[in-house]
């Protein structure tokens, strides 16, 4: 992943680097030319003094040497006064100007200047030598740009840092938000790079809550609207039954469309009704082992009709949630195993805590689901081998995960320990209850 | 003493900086990741110091052009190294665009670029370094030259990332092309240097246009291998590289056709 801060730190840096050395080079340059010129100047001083001494007659033949300096006094094309120079052979041309020239081992920077007489005033200054203090100037004045660059980078690297605030004060923000908030971002004054994106994720969320509370009206009138006309059927049902006789097919397949249709619709309208978007409600503390009870309770006729035993297990356990959904979620449970583990089988729900987590298990000893599919049956309708046999939509599961979801559980399917059948946990966050699960 | 310090150490950095930013871009762009980097850094830091402590033998070695000769092979070895890159980011039909070798390939590439130009930075640090009078000139120089080629290298390095991606992919094999191109002619330069080419006469004079002994010349020749008076075999040497170079990234930079089986 590309860091922002990174990469503006290491072209702020790079950028900061490139155009300072160059800089400093120009700098470097510029400064050993006025060096040069100041040099020059001097060259032209000792010139001058060279001249007057030979006028007042005070020079010798042969000078003491001047450690880097040396000069000639030519006249007729005679040596007249030399120092610093081994040799008799001329430092420059006779022409007058500067000039580099090499002799006695070295490089020499050299100024020649006519006089009268045919007289020729050469000095000489050696070159390696007449820069060294310049440059050393020069250089300690380049030095301080290499030695302060980290500080300059540390430096580049909190302000960046700071320059991103707004941008990193965003995305918390943003981050922080729980899942059903949609309340606008309160960012007030944001800087202009970032105010039209404060903008348009306030008006996706304005869009969003919309769209939200009009799905949310919808199921609650679909309710309403759904569930009478197949009470006012289900009543002409009854009415239609007194006039027929009891066995007619037609009726009881009627019965039975009616039957499932009301089923469906109840299936739909809760998954509509779960939808974490939608959900907007205040969890409780709910003791799962009484809920079970009376769920199992409440079902146990249907489960006796159907030809299955259900028990009851485990012990106290209390998680925060919403009573209502949990037990919608135990339903479709109890209703999938009584649907799909077939007559004769046993069908046990437990409460408990596994590793410490509240947990609620519905197990039974019916044909399972194949491992391959354990994890498409939460899709909606979906079904075990497609069929229909059992009557069901393909919702339960669908619900179950769902309202598992809401509750920040995990619903896994796993296979008996011992025998076929189905094992259905619910694992959720947190519990207080006293007993581990076996 | 400083300007030279800054333009040889310049050369040498800029001409590695450019390669490495193209190789680094590359891998960014082709999902390879930059895992091939410390490998890289580890060869080239043992080839650097290895061919420094081994440079005055090599040096006597083939009549006294040994280095000249080792220089232009690995010269050539980074051309090829570079083609092989190339090749092999092409698309395959998952859609990646480098193998289980592209790293290795790169990893090499940047260690033999990397131990030449290092080598020879190293042995003039090294060698005036020594001198009180220049010490201070050396290093000063040595470090601004580093800065200037390191941070140019790194605004490249942007510079291609931050296109779109198909284009990002283009430049870094446009770039790759010239930088490898220009090492073949700084290899034949070099081979000329040792008396291995027969020199003919300069097929044209540039040197009115641009000096070769100009500080932009000089940097031109480091990056693309500029030289004001080519022959006609450096100049060959160089055209056909570019040509090998090109066709390569051409057929890098197709999109995968179905039935195709790669090189």
């Amino acid at each position: 992943m590309t860091s922002i801060r990174i990469a503006l730190v290491a072209m702020l840096i790079a950028a900061f680097t490139l155009v300072s050395f160059l800089a400093a080079l120009l700098g470097y340059r510029a400064s050993m030319d006025k060096a040069e010129e100041l040099l020059d100047t001097q060259l032209r001083y000792a010139v001058e003094i060279l001249r007057y001494s030979e006028a007042d007659d005070v020079l010798q033949a042969e000078q003491p040497s001047s450690d880097g300096l040396a000069f000639q006094v030519w006249r007729d094309g005679r040596l007249l006064h030399r120092a610093g120079i081994s040799g008799e052979q001329a430092m420059a041309r006779f022409a007058p100007g500067y000039d580099y020239a090499n002799f006695d081992g070295f490089r020499w920077r050299t100024l020649t200047v006519a006089g009268a007489d045919d007289t020729w005033y050469q000095v000489a200054e050696r070159a390696d030598l007449r820069y060294t203090l310049a440059e050393r100037v020069v250089l300690a004045s380049i030095l301080p740009l290499l030695t302060w660059l980290p500080v300059a980078a540390i430096l580049i690297w909190f302000l960046v840092g700071w320059g991103l605030a707004p941008l990193r004060a965003l995305s918390q923000q943003i981050n922080r938000k729980a899942s059903d908030d949609l309340e606008p971002l309160v960012f007030p004054a944001p800087p202009a790079e970032l105010q039209q994106l404060v903008h348009s994720t306030n008006a996706l969320l304005a869009r969003l809550s919309s769209a939200l509370q009009r799905e949310r009206d919808f199921a609650s009138h679909a309710a309403h609207e759904l569930r009478t006309p197949i009470s006012g059927l289900k009543i002409h049902l009854h009415n239609l039954s007194q006039d027929l006789p009891a066995n007619h097919p037609s009726l009881a397949h009627t019965r039975a469309d009616v039957s499932r249709m009301q089923h469906l619709v109840e299936q739909v309208l809760d998954l509509s009704r779960t939808q974490p978007e939608l959900m907007r409600g205040q969890f409780d503390s709910v003791d799962l082992h009484s809920l079970a009870e009376r769920v199992s309770a409440s079902l146990w006729p249907v489960f006796t009709e159907a030809g299955l035993s259900l028990s009851l297990g485990g012990g106290s356990c209390v998680v925060a949630g919403d009573e209502g959904m949990l037990d919608t979620l135990l339903r479709n449970l109890l209703d999938n195993a009584r649907k799909y583990a077939g007559r004769g089988s046993e069908v046990e729900v437990s409460t408990g805590r596994r590793d410490g987590q509240a947990c609620l298990v519905v197990a039974d000893n019916g044909p399972g689901i194949p491992a391959a599919e354990r994890e498409q049956v939460f899709r909606r309708f979906y079904r075990v081998d497609g069929g229909s046999g059992a009557g069901g939509a393909g919702l339960g599961l669908a619900i179950v995960w769902q309202i598992a979801q809401l509750h920040g559980a995990e619903v896994a399917l796993e296979a008996p320990a011992t025998g076929s059948g189905l094992v259905v946990v619910v694992r959720f966050p947190h519990t207080d209850g006293p007993r581990e699960l076996a | 003493m400083l300007i030279n310090s800054v333009i040889l150490v310049l050369r040498e950095v800029l001409e590695a900086a450019i390669l490495v930013t193209a190789l680094l871009a590359l891998a960014r762009i082709t999902r390879l990741g930059f895992a091939w980097l410390w490998p890289a850094v580890v060869v080239s830091l043992l080839g650097v110091f290895t061919l420094a402590a081994v440079l005055g033998a090599v040096t006597d070695m083939l009549d006294g052009t040994g280095q000249e000769v080792t220089n232009a092979a690995l010269q050539f070895g980074v051309f090829l190294l570079v083609c092989a890159v190339i090749v092999d980011v092409r698309e395959r039909e998952d859609g990646r665009r480098y193998s289980h070798s592209t790293g290795y390939l790169m990893a090499l590439a940047v260690a033999l670029a990397a131990t030449r130009e290092g080598s020879e930075i190293l042995l003039y640090v090294q060698g005036f370094a020594g001198i009180d009078q220049y010490r201070q000139s050396v290093l000063l120089g040595s470090a601004l030259g580093a800065g200037i080629g390191v941070s140019a290298g790194t605004l490249c390095y942007w510079a291609l990332v931050s296109r779109p991606g198909r284009r990002a992919f283009v430049f870094c094999l446009a770039s790759l092309c010239l930088l490898a191109a220009g090492m073949v002619m700084q290899a034949a330069m070099l081979l000329d240097q040792a008396g291995w080419i027969v020199s003919p006469s300069p097929v044209w004079d540039s040197n009115w246009l641009l000096s070769e002994d100009s500080i932009t010349g000089e940097l031109l020749n480091a990056v693309l291998g500029y030289e004001a008076t080519p022959n006609a075999v450096e100049l060959g040497l160089y055209l056909g590289s570019l040509a090998l170079v090109t066709i390569a990234s051409v057929y890098a930079a197709r999109p995968w056709v179905s039935g195709e089986k790669g090189l």
